[in-house]
C-alpha cells in the first residue's frame, strides 16, 4: 500500500540511512535486514535520517530496539535525527528520547559520535 | 385448428381406398372393352386426386422428417442400405410385375398398341393426341403390367404406394448425408432440389404434348434439377468422419447400389413400371429423379471414399488425440488423485503415439535444494528398471531436464550415453522422448515415452505429447494447490480457535462499579491481536483499568498479550500504585520479551471514595480527560514503554499523576488504533478529532459516547481497512452513592 525506501550514505566512517515513505509492520523487516547487514559488516556507528519519512508504526520502532544493545556493546550507537513532528510524537510517546539520542540535524548526530 | 398427422393419414388412406374402389368399379363394368371407356372427366379427377394425395403425403412426410426434423444428423453406412433397399425393391417389383403382366393378362402385350389404347390414363391432358412416340421407341416390345384385371389393378396400387414409401425413406437417408455438418446454405440447396423435382414431376405430366413454351420450361427445369443434383452430390463431408471399416463397407454397398441403379436406368427397367405410372405419373417421375440423384450421389461418394481411404488413419489418429485430450481435460478438473491421473496421461500418450513404454515422474524440491523423484504409472516397465535405465550415467537425464526444462528427444536410445544401453537394448527402448511438465513456471515433473523403433517420434507425436504434458502439469499443480488450500484451511481453523481463546482473555462484560459508568470495546485488526484491556476490583473501594498494546501484530503479539494479562492480574493485587505496578511488570517482561518487542501500557486506579484517579503511563497513548464543563486534557506524563530498558534505567523516567474528578468528568483510555485509524488518503483520525468527539458527546452515557466515537472512526476510515487493533475504554464519573 505504501512505499518505503532506504538510501545509505557514508560520512567519515559513519553510515547514514535515509528513510523515506511509510514505515509499517509490513516493510519494517526491510529496515531490519538493512541494519543487520551493516552491523554484521562491522559498522556500529549509524545515523538514521527521518526527514523524508511520513509515517512510522510501532513495529518500525521495534527495529531500532533490536540492535541498539549490540552496537552499544561495540561502543557504537544508533542515532536518530531530523524527525518530522508527527514521527517525533510517536517516538516521544514511547519514551524513546530518554533512551536514544534524537537530534534535530544530521550534522548534530554526526558531531555526537566525535565526542 | 391443428392438423394432426393422424388426420392426414386417414385422409390419404380414404382417398386411396375410394380411388381403388372407383378403379375396380370402372374396370369391372368395362372389363369387356378395356379402360379407355372411362369418361375423360373421371380420369382427370382420378389422376388429380392421386397427384394431390401423393403430393400431400410427400409434403407431410418430407416436411416432418426431411426438412424440419431438428434432431442431430448421424452418418453411417446403414443409411446407404436404405438407398440400396429402394433400388432393389424397384428392380424386384419390375421383375415381379413382368411376371404378373405375363401371367395375368394372358399374353405379353405390345406397348405400341397399349399406349394408343391407354394414353388417356397415363397423363392428365393428353386426351387428343394419344400416342407418345418417344416413350414407345425406348421400351418397345416389353411386357408391362396393365390394370386390365382386378389383380393387376391391386398390384399396381400396392407397388406404387410401396415404392413411394421407399422413395421417401431414401430421401431421409440422403438427407443424413447432405445435412452432415451443414450450414443454412446446404439446407437450402437440398430443399431447392426437392422442390425442383416435385415441380418437374408435375410439369412433366402436362408437357407430353408439343407445346414449345412448356417444353422450354421443362428443359430449363431439367437443367436446374441436374445442377442441384450436382450441388447436393458433392456434400461429402461425412466421408471424412466414418471409420476405415465403415468406409470399406460403404464402398462395397455403393458399388452394389451403383450397379443395380445403373441396370435400372440403362435397361430402362423403370419404364416397365407402368404399374406405377398408371397409379400416378407424378410418383413415377418422382421415383425416376430420385434414382438419378441416388446414382449421382453414390458415384461421387464412391470416388471420394476411395480417395480418402489412405488418409483415414491420420484422420482417426487426430480425432482420437482430440478425444483423449478432451477426456484428459475432464480428468484434470475432476480428479485429485495423482495416480489415477498419471495413469490416464500415460495411457493416452501410449495410445495416440503408438508407443510401448511410458511413465510419469514427479519432482518435489527438497529443503536441501535437491529434488525428490516419484515415479507414477509405469507402463510395461518396472520402477526398478526405470531407476537402472535413467541413473546409468552420472549425467542423468533428469538433471538435464531440471536444468534445461525443455523437451529431450533421444532418437537412438540404445546407443545413448544418457541411458543404460544394455537395459535399453533388452527392453527394446530404441527411441525415448522426455517432455517436461511445467506449471506456473515451475518444473513439476516429466513425461517419459519410449518406442521400439529408432527415431520413432515425429513432430506430430511431439506436439501431442506436449499437449498431454501441459494438461498433466496443470493437474499436478491443481492437486498441489488443493493440498495447500487444505493446509491453509487447517491453519485458518487454528487461528479461529486462537481468536476465540483470545477473546476470552478480554473482559466479557462491562463491570458494574459504584460511582463509575464503564464501557469498553476491542477489535483485533487480524484474527488475533496485541491489544489488551482489563478491569480489576481492588480493596478499599478502588477500581483499576488497564489498556495495553503489544508492538507488532498477529500471532506473536497475541502471545505477549496473554503474558501481559497474567502479569497484570497477579501484580495488580499487590501493587496499588500504578507506577509501581508498571515498573514491576517491566522487571518481569524486560529480558523475556523479544528485543524488538515492547508493550505500551496505561494503568488507571480510581479511588471511588475520594473521586480521584491516579494514572501512570508506560509509552502508551495518554489518558484523555474531558470535564463536565467541556474542558479537556491529555495527561501526558513521562513514561517509557515496557521492555525498552531495565527497571533501574526507566524508573526515573516514569511518573504517576493524581487527578481529582468531578461528577460528569470523562476518562478515555484507548490504543493507537483509534488515533492512527487511517482513511484512503493516509490521513489519521488524530488526537484532536478524538477530543472533539468526546467533548461534543460528553452529556451522553459512557455507552453513548463510545458508540458515537466508534461510528465516527468507522465513517472516517470508510473504504480504508482498519490495519491496527483498536481498543477503547470510556469511563464517566458519577460520584459514589
Amino acid at each position: 500500500m505504501s512505499n518505503f525506501s532506504i538510501e545509505i550514505r557514508e560520512d567519515r566512517n559513519i553510515k547514514i540511512l535515509n528513510l523515506s515513505g511509510y514505515l509499517d509492520a509490513h516493510n519494517s523487516n526491510e529496515l531490519e535486514d538493512q541494519l543487520k547487514e551493516l552491523i554484521d559488516a562491522g559498522f556500529t556507528r549509524i545515523v538514521v535520517n527521518f526527514s523524508n519519512l511520513n509515517y512510522i508504526a510501532s513495529a518500525g520502532l521495534g527495529v531500532f530496539m533490536a540492535y541498539i544493545e549490540d552496537v552499544r556493546e561495540q561502543s557504537g550507537d544508533i542515532k536518530l535525527c531530523e524527525m518530522t513532528d508527527k514521527v517525533y510524537t510517536v517516538f516521544d510517546l514511547l519514551g524513546f528520547p530518554v533512551l536514544y539520542d534524537i537530534t534535530r540535524s544530521e550534522l548534530e548526530a554526526i558531531e555526537k559520535f566525535k565526542v | 385448428m391443428e392438423i394432426k398427422p393422424v388426420y392426414i393419414k386417414t385422409f390419404l388412406i380414404s382417398v386411396l381406398i375410394t380411388l381403388f374402389l372407383f378403379d375396380s368399379f370402372s374396370f369391372l363394368t368395362n372389363s369387356a372393352s378395356g379402360l379407355n371407356i372411362i369418361p375423360d372427366w373421371a380420369t382427370f379427377t382420378r389422376n388429380f386426386l392421386i397427384l394431390f394425395s401423393s403430393f400431400l403425403y410427400l409434403f407431410f412426410k418430407l416436411n416432418k422428417t426431411v426438412v424440419k426434423k431438428p434432431e442431430p444428423v448421424s452418418v453411417s453406412w446403414k443409411s446407404i442400405l436404405w438407398l440400396g433397399g429402394f433400388i432393389l425393391v424397384t428392380i424386384l417389383i419390375n421383375v415381379a410385375s413382368f411376371d404378373i403382366a405375363f401371367h395375368k393378362s394372358g399374353s405379353v402385350q405390345d406397348l405400341t398398341s397399349l399406349s394408343s389404347e391407354n394414353g388417356n390414363d397415363l397423363s392428365v391432358d393428353s386426351t387428343q393426341n394419344g400416342d407418345e412416340p418417344d416413350a414407345v421407341s425406348v421400351s418397345e416390345k416389353k411386357p408391362v403390367l396393365l390394370p386390365n384385371s382386378f389383380f393387376s389393378l391391386l398390384a399396381s396400387y400396392v407397388i406404387g404406394i410401396g415404392l413411394f414409401f421407399f422413395v421417401v425413406q431414401s430421401w431421409i437417408a440422403l438427407r443424413s448425408f447432405v445435412y452432415f455438418k451443414r450450414t443454412p446454405r446446404f439446407e437450402l440447396n437440398f430443399r431447392i432440389l426437392l422442390g425442383l423435382i416435385i415441380v418437374t414431376g408435375i410439369l412433366d405430366l402436362t408437357t407430353t404434348g408439343s407445346g414449345s413454351l412448356m417444353q422450354a420450361i421443362s428443359i430449363i427445369l431439367y437443367i436446374a434439377v441436374a445442377i442441384f443434383i450436382g450441388f447436393n452430390s458433392f456434400r461429402l463431408g461425412w466421408v471424412l468422419y466414418i471409420t476405415r471399416r465403415d468406409k470399406i463397407i460403404s464402398i462395397f454397398l455403393i458399388i452394389i447400389l451403383f450397379v443395380l441403379g445403373s441396370v435400372i436406368l440403362s435397361t430402362d427397367l423403370l419404364s416397365q413400371g407402368d404399374s406405377v405410372s398408371y397409379l400416378s405419373p407424378f410418383i413415377y417421375n418422382f421415383i425416376k429423379f430420385t434414382l438419378i440423384y441416388i446414382l449421382s450421389f453414390s458415384g461421387i461418394s464412391l470416388f471420394s471414399i476411395i480417395f480418402h481411404l489412405p488418409t483415414t488413419e491420420a484422420f482417426e489418429r487426430k480425432s482420437s488425440e482430440l478425444s483423449s485430450l478432451h477426456s484428459l481435460s475432464k480428468l484434470v478438473s475432476n480428479v485429485f488423485d495423482l495416480n489415477e491421473l498419471s495413469q490416464a496421461v500415460v495411457n493416452y500418450s501410449l495410445q495416440t503415439t503408438l508407443s510401448e513404454i511410458g511413465w510419469l515422474e514427479l519432482y518435489n524440491p527438497k529443503k536441501d535444494g535437491s529434488q525428490s523423484v516419484k515415479i507414477l504409472a509405469p507402463q510395461n516397465i518396472s520402477s526398478a528398471e526405470i531407476q537402472q535405465l535413467i541413473e546409468a550415467n552420472s549425467e542423468s537425464i533428469r538433471g538435464k531436464l531440471v536444468n534445461t526444462r525443455s523437451l529431450i528427444l533421444i532418437d537412438h536410445a540404445d546407443t545413448s550415453d544418457l541411458l543404460d544401453k544394455k537395459l535399453a537394448k533388452a527392453r527394446k527402448i530404441s527411441s525415448l522422448i522426455v517432455v517436461p511438465l511445467v506449471a506456473r513456471g515451475e518444473l513439476v515433473g516429466g513425461l517419459f515415452i519410449s518406442k521400439s523403433i529408432q527415431s520413432g517420434f515425429d513432430k506430430d507425436d511431439i506436439d501431442t505429447l506436449s499437449t498431454f504434458a501441459d494438461q498433466a502439469a496443470i493437474a499436478i499443480d491443481n492437486t498441489r494447490l488443493f493440498e495447500l488450500s487444505l493446509e491453509k484451511e487447517r491453519l485458518q481453523q487454528e487461528l479461529f480457535i486462537a481468536q476465540k481463546m483470545q477473546m476470552k482473555l478480554l473482559p466479557q462484560t462491562n463491570p458494574v462499579v459504584n460511582g463509575l459508568d464503564v464501557e469498553s470495546v476491542s477489535y483485533p485488526a487480524y484474527e488475533v491481536g496485541g491489544d489488551y484491556y482489563d478491569f480489576i476490583v481492588l480493596p478499599e473501594d478502588r477500581f483499576g483499568v488497564i489498556v495495553a498494546d503489544v508492538s507488532g501484530k498477529g500471532t506473536s503479539a497475541a502471545f505477549y498479550m496473554a503474558e501481559v494479562k497474567g502479569i497484570f492480574q497477579s501484580l495488580a493485587r499487590i501493587y496499588f500504585s500504578p507506577k509501581k505496578l508498571l515498573l514491576e511488570a517491566n522487571s518481569v517482561l524486560f529480558g523475556s520479551l523479544e528485543r524488538k518487542s515492547f508493550v505500551s501500557l496505561l494503568y488507571c486506579v480510581f479511588d471511588l471514595k475520594r473521586g480521584i484517579v491516579s494514572q501512570s503511563r508506560a509509552g502508551h497513548c495518554p489518558l484523555l480527560i474531558v470535564r463536565a464543563d467541556g474542558k479537556s486534557e491529555f495527561v501526558k506524563s513521562p513514561g517509557v514503554g515496557i521492555g525498552m530498558g531495565s527497571s533501574a534505567v526507566i524508573e526515573s523516567k516514569m511518573a504517576e499523576t493524581e487527578i481529582q474528578l468531578e461528577v460528569g468528568d470523562i476518562c478515555v483510555l484507548y490504543s493507537d488504533g483509534v488515533v492512527e485509524a487511517m482513511n484512503e488518503n493516509m490521513d489519521e483520525f488524530g488526537y484532536e478529532k478524538l477530543r472533539q468527539v468526546i467533548i461534543e458527546n460528553r452529556n451522553l452515557s459512557a455507552k453513548g459516547i463510545l458508540d458515537c466515537l466508534i461510528s465516527e472512526v468507522n465513517t472516517f476510515i470508510w473504504n480504508g481497512k482498519a490495519n491496527d487493533d483498536l481498543t477503547l475504554v470510556v469511563t464517566k464519573w458519577l460520584g459514589m452513592k
